[in-house]
């Protein structure tokens, strides 16, 4: 009789849990942080860039869908300074259109100044003095210069008409390393340039070549070049053929398009940016959650990041030949 | 040698006695010489386990008589373990080991009433005469209790050795594991975590956090084999059926010199030898797998096979991110039992063998595939010499494969490769005084393969090979009536890792028996491990967790373990045992959160610290089994000189589990569970990123995306969890065949426990809503 008493018991107690719920929010105590983020391009030229900073606090909201936020948390006032190479600039405060997807307004604040871009090796660093009196520093080196070699010399052109060599299946493109950037992060991308005809005016396009098809349930899934650490990238000549075939997907008058050069552009970040992606762009597999992440900053005084990339560019002008076979013109 | 079924007789007769002079060189040759070099504390302390040895060998030189044999089960020939056999009247008794063997020393001539009991059996008496010098050697068969309401669950007698030493280890029956509401699946892990000082961080992992350690700080054993991936599909159920386990030992801190390895727990499964007296089969349907037994004679012994493996992937909805996961498993364990008395009376063989995997297969080729599985296969001696010696040897190959195939998603191929073998000779010396010397070797050679590629495209591929070479002893004084204490030491030789842990590790014991029912205990030991997982604790569920020996640019793991307690036989039925720990940890294996290039390294050492105080009270009259279980406990990462909980740190926890016999075939059991939230790292605010797209633009062009500002890592907690499961069984024969129908309800008032939320949006994602199920068991 005791046994079932307590049984009883424990079955009772059970079902009192549900009185039990109690407020949680994932939520702690707002802290507010500035925060700073600016992006140099290196270039060799030593052209003229416009470079641009972003300096914000940050913000909390009703709820959890940060997107509801209307309060501008742009910072108006601070004085920002660049130094390239020990020449210094300023970066005047204005406001831009701002892209589609702002939630604050039409316009955007921002710092910016045109500046020699910063060729490679160049020291950058950049110093913003806020209103509140609390400083943001930061400083990075400008990512170095990079030969291509290609594992096909095309003598007439770009084509894919070609005869294969033993143990090349793939057309692979591959850049230096260097001891001192193995850290660096790229991301190649190659692209078709075309024009096309509309109305009687030329009108210029470009079309992604991805590495390789895999196929899928629908049919061919194309697989583009990422982030990566690898000195090189690998396309497949049917890949390059089928992004050919892409660019005029849909229309039967193929005369109507021009095609003369694929360009290749490989973007190397420097460390400090490398280290930012990998931080945020880390992905997960499809089963594993987690539950917080640390992002990388080097930022003195607040949080974000200042970082510098440069654009490696070689343009490879297609085989006439293999243009016209596509039934495109050659120009 | 006879067997007495103790059903048939209530007066043994005993086997011709041996002649003790031919035993007595057993201490003589456990000598640990050439063990130069070693510092003067722990030579003084071998110097003491010697002459202790010696000094006890003068018992020996005594008149008295011995009782040994073994203890099984009449139904099916088992061994049973823990038994308690006790000689009426007076103090003189022990409890069978694991494998069923007791040796009760120092019996003066006479005519003793002998009480072999055992829960869930009935208990025996035997008559025993016994004479100068002899060695008795009774066999005792025990039947099982009828199934009947108020002898299903038969109380066992009290612990016919008060004052062992045995601080932190717990004996889970299968009975008790039969009695823990299964949920989807019955599952031996599940058990556990009824036990307070077991933490888990979700209702969808069985994995499980013993007094402040990670979940790779848990060595679990199967047969005397490492396995090392003992959970299927991420860690939601154990690989270890049921249906094959024998025995279970949890030793949840302070364990003794014969485990090494581990810095927090060990959990030793000895899976059930076949029935010795007949075929049996036994087949078992669940929501998620289908289960198959067989197990019969065959000359010399018994066999034993059991297999399951999944059909219903759909139930995984309720566990896993990826609502369409085509998860496959299966285990399938076999073990052969051969003892052949005309080559030798007094040994046991056995092989076994354990295979167990876990795939994923998608059809989307932008979907990763994996691949988990464990290979054991291993032999087991056990001998009993003729003198009051008892040996186990054991060698093993243990392996463990995890793979991922990337196909064409976002994941990295990643490939993980662990081989063990392990050879084991571990003897127990059992002197007339009481007091037993527990010494032996253990050898084991390892090899890991890493080879990954991280998010970046740079590819890492680790071979690593290590010897470990170890041997213990441990003398434990058994000679007193209030007191009984342990003293150990186990000698690393050869250590795996590079920077090797201890070379030496202490262990010890104490029981002092305050009042005959009271009995005031503590325990010590020193711990290392050198193998870890790569995990990262901030996932929740992790797909690959590799095993690695660990890397050569850290030092190996280290731990301490202080315990004291005091256990209470209140009456036959009500026991309580109160436990204080301290842990402090050295050198855990952590991953760098701050690894953002190829440059920088993938782990680091960080400390560790844990404490508690952890209460057990069971309660077993008659057709009732209740335990209660509550843990207060601390624990604590030190990174940087950083002090945070991890996940797994539970202020309190309360478990009860109660079960009842209905009668008439009819079980139930409900287990209740109540703790404190687990820490989390929270939201401390937003702030607008500036979004890159190299497609279009490599700079910044305005576009911003909101981000997540964490706040102080695992700083906040999630609301405190319940739950309640019930669970009904219905036993019936059909024609000779016994069926068992059971239903259960997980979370029967469907408690919206928080499993975590959403970094994204916030959003709260629960562990398991309520849940029906329903299982069928045949035994044909």
């Amino acid at each position: 009789m005791k046994s079932r008493l307590l049984f009883l018991i424990l079955l009772c107690v059970g079902a009192y849990g549900p009185g039990c719920d109690e407020s949680f929010s994932p939520k702690a105590t707002f802290e507010d942080r500035y925060v700073l983020q600016c992006f140099v391009e290196g270039r060799a030229d030593n052209s003229l860039e416009l470079v641009t900073a972003l300096l914000a606090k940050t913000y909390d909201v009703d709820g959890f869908d940060p997107s509801a936020n209307t309060n501008d948390p742009a910072i108006a006032g601070a004085e920002v300074s660049m130094t390239i190479d020990g020449q210094s600039y300023i970066l005047q405060e204005g406001v831009r259109p701002s892209p589609e997807s702002y939630q604050y307004g039409t316009e955007q604040r921002y710092y910016s100044c045109i500046a020699k871009a910063p060729p490679p090796a160049a020291h950058v660093g950049i110093v913003a003095k806020l209103p509140s009196g609390q400083t943001l520093s930061a400083k990075t080196v400008i990512p170095g210069g990079r030969p291509f070699t290609s594992s096909y010399e095309f003598g007439a052109g770009l084509t894919t008409h070609l005869k294969l060599q033993p143990g090349k299946p793939n057309w692979t493109i591959e850049w230096e390393n260097y001891n001192d950037t193995e850290a660096h992060l790229f991301f190649p991308r190659l692209r078709i340039l075309y024009t096309k005809m509309v109305g009687g005016e030329e009108q210029y396009g470009s079309v992604p070549v991805p590495l390789r098809y895999v196929s899928g349930s629908n049919g061919p899934i194309p697989v583009y070049p990422s982030y990566s650490t690898n000195k090189s990238c690998s396309f497949e000549f049917s890949a390059i053929d089928s992004a050919m075939a892409q660019l005029s997907a849909g229309d039967p008058d193929k005369g109507n398009y021009g095609v003369h050069a694929a360009v290749l552009e490989v973007i190397e970040y420097d460390l400090p940016l490398s280290k930012y992606f990998s931080s945020v762009n880390g992905s997960l597999d499809q089963f594993s959650i987690r539950t917080d992440q640390v992002v990388f900053s080097n930022v003195g005084g607040g949080i974000g990041i200042m970082g510098s990339f440069v654009v490696h560019r070689v343009q490879y002008d297609f085989d006439a030949r293999y243009v016209l076979s596509c039934g495109y013109r050659y120009r | 040698m006879r067997r007495i079924p103790a059903e048939l007789s209530s007066h043994a007769s005993v086997k011709e006695g041996h002649v003790l002079a031919s035993s007595r060189t057993g201490p003589h040759r456990f000598t640990l010489s050439g063990l130069v070099g070693l510092s003067t504390r722990v030579c003084s302390l071998l110097l003491l386990v010697v002459a202790v040895s010696f000094s006890s060998f003068s018992f020996a030189m005594t008149d008295h008589a011995r009782i040994r044999g073994t203890v099984t089960d009449s139904s099916n020939g088992q061994p049973i373990p823990y038994a308690n056999v006790m000689l009426r009247g007076t103090s003189l008794g022990c409890s069978a080991n694991s494998s069923g063997f007791y040796h009760i020393s120092s019996i003066p001539p006479g005519t003793y009433v002998m009480v072999i009991s055992q829960v869930g059996y009935r208990t025996t008496e035997l008559t025993v005469t016994v004479s100068e010098n002899q060695i008795a050697q009774i066999d005792v068969q025990l039947s099982a209790t009828i199934i009947e309401r108020e002898e299903m669950l038969v109380v066992g007698e009290r612990p016919v050795r008060p004052n062992e030493a045995n601080l932190g280890l717990q004996k889970i029956s299968t009975k008790e594991i039969a009695m823990v509401p299964p949920g989807v699946e019955p599952d031996v892990f599940r058990a556990l975590q009824s036990t307070p000082g077991v933490a888990t961080t979700s209702d969808v992992s069985a994995r499980y956090y013993v007094r402040g350690g990670g979940s790779d700080q848990n060595l679990v054993l199967l047969n005397g084999a490492t396995v090392y991936s003992p959970f299927h599909t991420l860690g939601i159920f154990s690989v270890v059926d049921p249906e094959m386990v024998s025995l279970l030992e949890f030793y949840e801190g302070g364990f003794p010199p014969l485990y090494g390895g581990r810095l927090s727990s060990i959990l030793n499964i000895v899976t059930r030898d076949g029935n010795r007296n007949r075929f049996q089969g036994t087949a078992n349907a669940t929501l998620l797998a289908g289960k198959l037994a067989l197990e019969g004679p065959m000359p010399g012994g018994s066999f034993l096979v059991t297999g399951r493996k999944s059909w219903y992937a759909s139930v995984m909805k309720h566990y896993l991110k990826n609502q369409d996961s085509p998860f496959d498993f299966y285990d399938l364990s076999w073990k052969l039992s051969y003892s052949n008395p005309t080559i030798d009376e007094n040994s046991r063989f056995a092989i076994h063998g354990f295979l167990s995997g876990d795939q994923v297969t998608n059809d989307d080729p932008f979907q990763a595939n994996y691949l988990v599985r464990n290979r054991i296969i291993g032999l087991n001696w056990h001998k009993i010499w003729s003198n009051p010696l008892y040996s186990v040897v054991s060698i093993s190959y243990s392996g463990f494969d995890a793979q991922v195939f990337p196909n064409q998603s976002l994941a990295k191929p990643r490939k993980n490769r662990v081989s063990d073998f392990s050879a084991d000779w571990d003897f127990t010396y059992l002197y007339d005084s009481r007091d037993e010397l527990a010494f032996g070797w253990q050898n084991k050679i390892l090899s890991t393969s890493l080879e990954l590629e991280n998010l970046y495209g740079n590819r890492l591929s680790v071979g690593q090979r290590g010897v470990d070479l170890s041997a213990y002893a441990d003398y434990r004084f058994y000679r007193w009536e209030r007191i009984g204490f342990t003293i150990g030491i186990r000698f690393k030789f050869v250590a795996i890792s590079e920077y090797r842990p201890l070379l030496y590790e202490l262990r010890g014991s104490v029981t002092y028996r305050l009042l005959p029912s009271v009995s005031i205990k503590g325990s010590f030991g020193w711990y290392s491990q050198e193998m870890t997982t790569l995990s990262d604790e901030s996932e929740l569920i992790s797909v690959f967790e590799p095993w690695v020996i660990t890397p050569g640019y850290l030092n190996s793991a280290r731990a301490a373990h202080f315990s004291v307690g005091m256990s209470t036989d209140w009456t036959n039925v009500l026991t309580t045992e109160l436990v204080g720990y301290f842990k402090p940890i050295a050198n855990l294996i952590d991953v760098n959160e701050k690894k953002f290039t190829v440059n920088d390294r993938d782990f680091v050492n960080v400390d560790g610290e844990s404490y508690g105080l952890e209460l057990l009270t069971t309660y077993q009259p008659g057709a009732m089994y209740a335990k209660l279980g509550y843990a207060l406990s601390w624990a604590f990462k030190i990174k940087d000189g950083v002090w945070y909980y991890p996940r797994y740190d539970i202020r309190h926890s309360l478990n009860a589990l109660v079960g009842y016999d209905l009668g008439s075939g009819w079980q139930a059991s409900a287990t209740w569970t109540l703790h404190s939230g687990m820490p989390f790292t929270p939201i401390a605010g937003y702030y607008d990123r500036v979004s890159i797209d190299p497609w279009t633009q490599p700079y910044d062009r305005g576009s911003v995306n909101p981000a997540t500002l964490w706040g102080t890592k695992n700083s906040a907690r999630l609301p405190s969890y319940h739950r309640l499961d019930l669970s009904v069984t219905r036993q019936f024969i059909i024609e000779g065949t016994r069926v068992t129908c059971g239903a259960s309800v997980i979370n029967v008032y469907d408690r919206k426990n928080i499993f975590y939320f959403d970094r994204d949006t916030g959003k709260e994602v629960y562990m398991l809503r309520i849940l029906p199920t329903v299982s069928l068991k045949i035994e044909l």
